[in-house]
């Protein structure tokens, strides 16, 4: 069952407002549950990428699976847009968002 | 998430047509009527996107990173676009090259899962599947079908799970009755339904963004 995106408040990232304080709050990297992807494509994924280890990788596989959505790393907007784009390569639905 | 497929094929691991035979080797034994459907269902797939990646059968191969800023969305999509889609190309180049090879190198293996990846986020997003038994067994539902037990059985000996986890051997069942009892590489048989998908390859028109409600 696959969940939508939940609503949040747009931050205006990229546009110059955001201050010191914005960009130091870390972003957060999300995987969110779809119908064509394999539980255990998406657990490689996760291993390979990330260097998680299986069970790690299982879980948050299973929290996307069960939950809808899983927090799969976190660090800066720069290293958040990398695991995306890396994730997307690997054909994921991944998002990013600051943490608020 | 899917999960069609899974342990579909464990009981007959000795016969499975993907295999890891050493540190980063593969072996792949697939029919020359199956190979040739996959470099079919490539080539159409390498054209479609490079025609118009715009295409709303694209859009779970280029999923939004910023769901909630549209802003950010287009820098990200401005950024990393061309990049994404020539990486996602690459691993469509590298599976059509290989698509007769019986050996695989580690690279081509994993280049093989994301390309089985793509082209099943491209049918099932025009089939509109869900996580749910597939609705028909229609030829391009049955190609999914085969194509998903194939990803599966790549992803398994790129974990190292084949042949050793057996753990997941009763887990049989709940799909479409594709497994007549024979062997993959027998032509007859289960891969048949991919020949037979892939002689009417026909997924009509993409949607547009926004269409599918479901994933939006």
């Amino acid at each position: 069952m696959s969940m939508a995106p939940a609503e949040a408040p747009v931050e205006e990232i990229g546009t110059g407002t955001a201050d010191r304080t914005d960009l130091a709050r870390p972003w957060k990297v999300i995987v969110w549950n779809d119908p064509i992807n394999l539980m255990s494509y998406v657990t490689f994924v996760l291993q390979k990428l990330f260097g998680y280890s299986k069970a790690r990788a299982h879980k948050l596989m299973m929290d996307v699976h069960t939950k809808g959505k899983a927090v799969v790393s976190s660090g800066t907007q720069e290293k958040a847009e990398l695991d995306v784009f890396r994730l997307h390569e690997h054909g994921l639905w991944a998002t990013m968002e600051q943490d608020t | 998430m899917g999960n069609h497929g899974a342990g579909h094929l464990s009981a007959r691991r000795r016969d499975l047509p993907i295999t890891r035979t050493g540190p980063g080797t593969y072996e792949v034994h697939l029919d020359t009527e199956s190979r040739q459907v996959l470099r079919e269902i490539i080539s159409q797939l390498r054209t479609a996107l490079a025609a118009n990646p715009q295409d709303g059968s694209f859009q779970r191969l280029f999923p939004p990173a910023h769901a909630d800023d549209p802003s950010a969305e287009k820098a990200y999509r401005d950024l990393i676009g061309p990049e994404l889609q020539s990486s996602k190309m690459a691993a469509l180049e590298v599976m059509s090259r290989t698509a007769g090879s019986t050996e695989l190198s580690e690279e081509e293996m994993d280049a093989w899962a994301r390309a089985l990846n793509d082209i099943r986020l491209w049918m099932g997003t025009m089939l509109d599947v869900s996580e749910d038994e597939l609705p028909s067994d229609e030829p391009p539902y049955m190609l999914y079908q085969v194509l998903t037990e194939l990803q599966g059985l790549a992803i398994e000996a790129l974990t190292g799970d084949d042949g050793r986890d057996l753990g997941d051997i009763d887990d049989l069942g709940d799909i479409d009755d594709l497994d007549d009892g024979d062997d993959l590489d027998d032509g007859d048989d289960d891969l048949g339904a991919l020949e037979d998908s892939g002689r009417d390859i026909e997924l009509g028109e993409g949607k547009h963004p926004g269409e599918d409600a479901g994933w939006n």
